[in-house]
């Protein structure tokens, strides 16, 4: 039996304090929970049902466990006196949030939240909420996280998450699908989720006669505004109504109905479509296919960050050598075509997200700690920089400088970078319509700078173009 | 059914109450959507709710008059 006191210090994870009966706190790499004398009466309850076993063995949520000897725990106990047990839960390799997800993601966890409380809902048991951080992906996977929000029903109550699942996960679908707006800088703008007010105007004149909008928008926004001034008190409305779990499933399906008929309807992408249009010829993708692939073998990475990945043709090679891939590219659409391959054909090991490496997901939430920058939740060994650097410079500016200074703030031991020279027709295009600013655009300055801060392990030149690869290992590492 | 929920509506649109940026209970609406597929009984909860908007209508146009 294992205690948290056997580390001294505990991190207490910074967005973990809405639930009264517990909090998430790391040591090392183990997360724990700690639970008040409620929310540990609520886990037993939950672990005695054998609903806990079926969910454990069909991974729709994360394993957990109960660590025995909690009086020990004495750091946790001496400064919150309210905890009286430990658990402990398996541990998530990347934390992503619902503003990196393309949009079958984010349909999948919705999906995946209400088949949770329609299966739990058997045992009599439901979810306290309907945070869609509480869903986590392993891979195309996704994996119910808060086991403190598993409680047993208690008669004449309504579904207690209702309004958060629809701003967290009805609304932002329903603004992708209904009026192809892209979700994920909404999500981030608002972290709890997408307000009444805001979607309202949003959904336009006509959304109203979409498949759920009436009720779920109009009519809950028009209830919310009617009531704020008096703001009855409704708990007892609910008891003489003998409100019931048939109701909060029925409630549950036609919500599951409504977010099923949802599909992306986005313009189609450039980019999506960018790996079939590309100006390479089949030798250099073979080439470009073998570097990547016979650095990987030499390496042996336990993570690899494909930035930039378009619909993750170099991050599909990845997978074979390294624990985890982050597939992450600005293109919502991109992503959500990986997204969906890897779903298809069961293709576990890549975590694809919406992610612009221009603006990467800052720090969110209080004191912005509750959510963590991307740029905090982890290091790879080894970073992607394939047919990205002339986008960084060209389009946005970006000196070369500056993207050595990412990658040392990354942390990565290893990087596989393109550059792409100025009488490349991808780079041609680019300055079409722009003025050439960028006499520092060469190959000789970007070499320059590599070099100051890595050491070079290969350098290819691709047969018929004059792009050159470059596996580069950080200095000092 | 579909016709009395359709005339409940025009009832309460005609009592809508003034929107204000004030601070909203982030559930209420969706308790009183809930309450609404509650079924018939439901309808009778926000009937009872409405009235007193209603009659407050009435009792302001008689404090009126002078």
């Amino acid at each position: 039996m294992t205690s948290p006191e056997s580390i001294p210090d505990f991190v207490r994870a910074s967005g973990s304090y809405r639930d009264p009966e517990g909090f998430v706190f790391f040591q090392g790499d183990r997360v724990f929970r700690a639970l008040t004398k409620d929310g540990l009466a609520s886990y037993h309850d939950f672990r005695q049902s054998p609903l806990s076993q079926w969910l454990e063995e069909e991974n729709w949520v994360t394993r957990t466990w109960e660590i025995d000897d909690a009086a020990s725990a004495g750091a946790i106990v001496a400064k919150f006196p309210e905890i009286t047990g430990f658990i402990e839960q398996s541990r998530i390799p990347f934390i992503s949030y619902p503003y990196e997800w393309s949009f079958d993601m984010l349909k999948d966890a919705a999906l995946h939240t209400l088949d949770l409380l329609l299966h739990s809902g058997q045992y009599g048991f439901t979810l306290k909420d309907a945070a869609a951080y509480n869903i986590q992906f392993l891979g195309y996977r996704p994996i119910f996280i808060d086991i403190l929000s598993m409680a047993k029903y208690v008669p004449g109550t309504p579904w207690a998450g209702y309004t958060q699942f629809c701003q967290q996960f009805l609304f932002p679908l329903a603004l992708t699908a209904h009026r192809g707006v892209p979700f994920q800088h909404f999500l981030r703008s608002y972290p709890e989720g997408i307000p009444l007010h805001v979607m309202k105007p949003l959904l336009g004149g006509f959304g109203w006669r979409k498949a759920g909008m009436f009720k779920h928008v109009i009519l809950q926004s028009f209830f919310q505004t009617g009531f704020q001034n008096s703001n009855p008190a409704l708990k007892s409305s609910f008891q003489s109504l003998k409100f019931s779990l048939d109701h909060v499933t029925a409630l549950v399906r036609t919500m599951k109905k409504v977010i099923t008929q949802l599909s992306s309807s986005s313009p189609k992408s450039h980019w999506a479509g960018y790996s079939e249009n590309r100006s390479y010829t089949a030798p250099e993708i073979e080439a470009k296919q073998g570097f990547v692939e016979k650095h990987l073998q030499d390496i042996q990475p336990s993570s690899v960050w494909d930035l930039g990945c378009n619909t993750g043709e170099f991050s599909l090679i990845a997978r074979k050598y390294a624990d985890l891939v982050i597939a992450a590219d600005a293109d919502p659409e991109s992503v959500n075509r990986l997204y969906r391959y890897c779903r298809e054909n069961r293709i576990s090991g890549i975590l694809p997200l919406v992610l612009d490496v221009t603006n990467p997901s800052p720090g969110l939430g209080w004191n912005n700690l509750e959510r963590q920058g991307f740029l905090d939740r982890g290091k790879p060994t080894v970073v992607f920089m394939l047919a990205l650097l002339h986008h960084l410079c060209v389009t946005h500016n970006v000196p070369f400088e500056y993207i050595f200074n990412l990658l040392q703030v990354i942390e990565t031991q290893y990087v596989v970078m393109e550059f792409v020279p100025k009488s490349d027709p991808m780079v041609k295009k680019l300055l079409a319509n722009r003025e050439d600013v960028y006499p520092w655009y060469t190959l000789s300055a970007f070499e320059s700078e590599a070099f100051k801060h890595f050491s070079l392990v290969d350098r290819h030149e691709l047969p018929t173009g004059k792009r050159v690869l470059y596996c580069l290992k950080r200095r000092g590492h | 059914m579909r016709k009395t929920i359709g005339a409940f509506f025009i009832g309460i649109i005609l009592v809508e109450p003034d929107y204000a940026l004030a601070y909203i209970d982030p559930s209420a609406g969706g308790l009183l959507v809930q309450i609404l597929l509650g079924g018939i009984a439901g309808i009778g909860v926000l009937v009872k709710l409405y009235w007193g908007k209603l009659t407050k209508l009435f009792r302001k146009e008689k404090n009126d008059k002078p």
